[in-house]
């Protein structure tokens, strides 16, 4: 696991707005333009929800061309023709390869449970990989991956986006040098308010293009929604559950379905500390969020923006006065502000407040300057493997109603 | 029973009324067409720094920025309503809104000529490419009404791409857009204000969009008169108190109502619009000489929110 333990020099990151010497040179992550430094040519597996998504994104990197792209489904290859001007598409990723043998990398945006086979055969092919997370939908199929992505020597990522989260990031080396002090408690919520029901004219494309309603094959919430919270607060916390419990039931779709779509679960760590996690498709009340609670502060995350409410009594640093603040109620939170001293330099700190991309091209940006700039990766497959593992074990504990313990074992990519 | 399904979007609330199938897949349908909605919010926010909107402005006085086709599609239409309205409608506003504090605390330059950054010529398409470039460094798009109605179309698309034909969509009761009839009736009714007597549109495979000077005079710039801007004054509009026009598209709806509103004659837009124009309190004109499927009656709204009376 990538570990930084280097604690940020806080007092600078907003002392700068008091006089600090102004540059104009806008913070990497506010740049208008990303630079990789060499061009990539990509090709892209899946065009459904997550793939529209990633084609949206990729028109922003002037160096990625994107050659083709396939799709089993002829409706969504239809849509994707004219979203994706001088690509072709194809039905299959082997004829998609077979095409364009010189293609850098794969995006790959399929189901989850179809994420497995166009992983190892992109590996297979040495082609570099960005696989959409929960990284598959079985501890088999993760560790197959893995192991296609150790042998293969090339760059896998796996689509957890917090970790490539400008906003997540300096939340993060708050946290890890203190800025909270202990961690009491964690919680985290996935709300929102949709039957995750597509349409589909027959009974055929009505079970491919609702897998996540298929009981054989999805992780339910747990894993579509979950696991991304769970994957940002083990990188936070470096702590991994060693038991969960989850509950949850068909409170919201009485549709027929089978797939639970309110969860409740508690996941408790070898310290005796909780995390507590909710999610509905019945209610978008505060939506997506993460909470960790210490003794000196709390640091709430909402994807593209954070905050930082400090106790009372915790100490002052000094550029608390400079900071951004917005009020919630009673509490008042420290708005979070990735590179903070350059924007505040330049009478720009409101600039930063929300980030100026979507999660997703963080994640993608950080994928090709993996390749290009050979960066560290920000999640491997193996990182990929736990949060992945985390959710596969909550999903257990809803379906069966035991709840589950979870070893060293069962994290392991062997 | 039709089925309603809502979203909050764009600042205001989208509904959808869906008839005609299984309530099940009339709902998956209805919610893909939602997503598209928020899809659209999501590009055309200017206040969101995560927009489209916001990236082409960082970019402006940059090379040309590659574009979805959806937002390439709307800003082709933006800029030839701004052309056929000579200016009254401007996509191009976010510079003035600012210095009309009607947006962040960001200051404009000085030394930049406001009439060039709302230089609808420094929006440069290029349909080969689908790239936008703002030519100058400060331009900023707002696309007001008119994503809304985008919006619309959009999920629109989606609802009969997905074969659900009968519907009647709606954005914050201002913009409205019909498909299919509801069964056994010619047209889905619409009345414009709400008084019992307000004008009402009987809509099919059309739009409708009302703007009016006035109707959000909370927001309004110091000293003006209205939230439209007249792009040539630089202010607040005083010449109409509202507009509504039928067209084709929601997109082109909102457009040209907000044109009206904003200064642009009754000759301007393109033939095949239906028109209507309130110059006074108490007064609605119809553009002489055009066709309109509007239903004129004694009017004495003013302010004319848009109710949809789907059955």
């Amino acid at each position: 696991m990538h570990d930084n333990h280097s604690s940020p020099d806080r007092r600078t990151v907003l002392m700068a707005g008091a006089g600090g010497a102004a540059t104009q040179i806008l913070p990497d992550f506010l740049a208008a333009r990303p630079h990789l430094g060499a061009d990539l040519r990509v090709g892209l597996v899946g065009v459904g929800r997550q793939g529209r998504a990633i084609l949206a994104e990729l028109g922003k990197f002037d160096e990625v061309t994107l050659v083709a792209y396939c799709d089993t489904d002829e409706r969504r290859l239809g849509s994707a023709a004219r979203r994706a001007k001088g690509a072709k598409g194809y039905a299959t990723q082997d004829a998609m390869l077979a095409a364009h043998p010189n293609l850098d990398a794969l995006l790959i945006a399929t189901p989850t449970h179809l994420h497995r086979a166009p992983c190892e055969g992109g590996l297979a092919a040495a082609k570099h990989i960005y696989c959409e997370s929960p990284l598959a939908h079985s501890i088999e199929d993760c560790r197959a991956i893995t192991a296609a992505a150790a042998s293969a020597g090339k760059v896998f990522q796996t689509g957890y986006q917090g970790r490539a989260n400008p906003v997540y990031k300096l939340a993060r080396s708050f946290v890890r040098s203190g800025a909270i002090r202990d961690v009491l408690s964690m919680s985290a919520q996935s709300n929102q308010k949709n039957s995750w029901r597509t349409p589909a004219s027959d009974p055929v494309r009505d079970k491919a293009l609702n897998w996540r309603l298929d009981p054989e094959v999805t992780l339910g919430l747990a894993g579509e929604l979950g696991a991304q919270q769970f994957d940002v607060l083990h990188w936070f916390t470096s702590k991994y559950p060693v038991r969960v419990e989850a509950s949850g039931g068909i409170l919201a779709w009485h549709d027929g379905r089978e797939v639970a779509d309110t969860v409740q679960a508690r996941l408790t760590y070898k310290d005796g500390s909780q995390l507590s996690w909710n999610a509905t498709l019945g209610n978008t009340y505060n939506g997506t969020q993460e909470i960790l609670m210490g003794t000196m502060g709390t640091v709430r995350l909402a994807w593209s923006h954070g905050w930082l409410f400090k106790e009372s009594d915790a100490p002052t640093q000094g550029w608390e006065v400079y900071a951004n603040r917005q009020q919630f109620h009673n509490d008042e939170g420290i708005t979070l502000i990735a590179d903070a001293t350059k924007l505040a330099s330049q009478g720009k700190l409101k600039k930063g407040v929300g980030l100026p991309h979507p999660g997703l091209y963080y994640g993608l940006e950080t994928f090709f300057q993996s390749i290009t700039q050979e960066k560290d990766v920000v999640c491997s497959a193996e990182e990929g493997l736990r949060a992945t593992a985390i959710a596969i074990k909550v999903q257990t504990a809803l379906t069966t109603g035991q709840a589950q313990d979870i070893s060293e074992a069962d994290l392991a990519s062997k | 029973m039709p089925l309603r399904l809502a979203c909050q979007a764009m600042g205001t609330r989208f509904e959808l009324v869906l008839a005609g199938q299984s309530e099940d897949q009339l709902r998956a349908v209805g919610e893909l067409a939602l997503e598209e909605i928020q899809i659209a919010h999501g590009r055309w926010n200017a206040f969101a720094n995560d927009s489209v909107l916001s990236h082409l402005a960082r970019c402006a006085g940059g090379p040309p920025v590659t574009l979805d086709p959806e937002t390439f599609d709307l800003l082709q239409t933006c800029v030839r309503v701004a052309k056929q309205s000579r200016g009254f409608f401007n996509p191009l506003l976010g510079p003035l809104l600012h210095k009309l504090g009607l947006r962040d605390e960001t200051k404009l330059d000085p030394a930049e000529d406001l009439g060039t950054l709302l230089d609808v010529r420094g929006l440069v398409l290029d349909p080969k490419g689908h790239s936008a470039q703002l030519t100058r460094p400060g331009m900023q798009l707002d696309l007001g009404a008119i994503a809304k109605g985008a919006a619309l179309d959009l999920a629109a698309r989606v609802l009969v791409d997905e074969g659900v034909t009968c519907a009647l969509l709606h954005g914050g009761t201002s913009t409205a857009l019909a498909l299919d009839p509801p069964p056994g009736k010619d047209a889905w009714q619409v009345v414009i204000g709400p008084e019992k007597h307000a004008p009402r549109a009987h809509l099919a495979h059309s739009a409708l969009s009302v703007s009016a000077a006035n109707s959000r005079r909370g927001s309004l710039p110091r000293g003006d008169h209205s939230h439209i801007l007249d792009p040539h004054r630089s202010r607040g509009t005083r010449h109409l108190q509202a507009a509504a026009v039928v067209a084709p598209s929601a997109a082109t709806a909102d457009a040209w109502s907000t044109a009206l509103v904003a200064g642009c004659l009754p000759s301007d837009p393109p033939q095949g619009l239906g028109l209507l124009t309130q110059t006074t309190s108490d007064s609605w004109l119809l553009a002489p000489g055009r066709p309109s499927c509007f239903h004129i009656e004694p009017c004495t709204t003013t302010t004319p929110p848009l109710t949809a009376a789907p059955f």
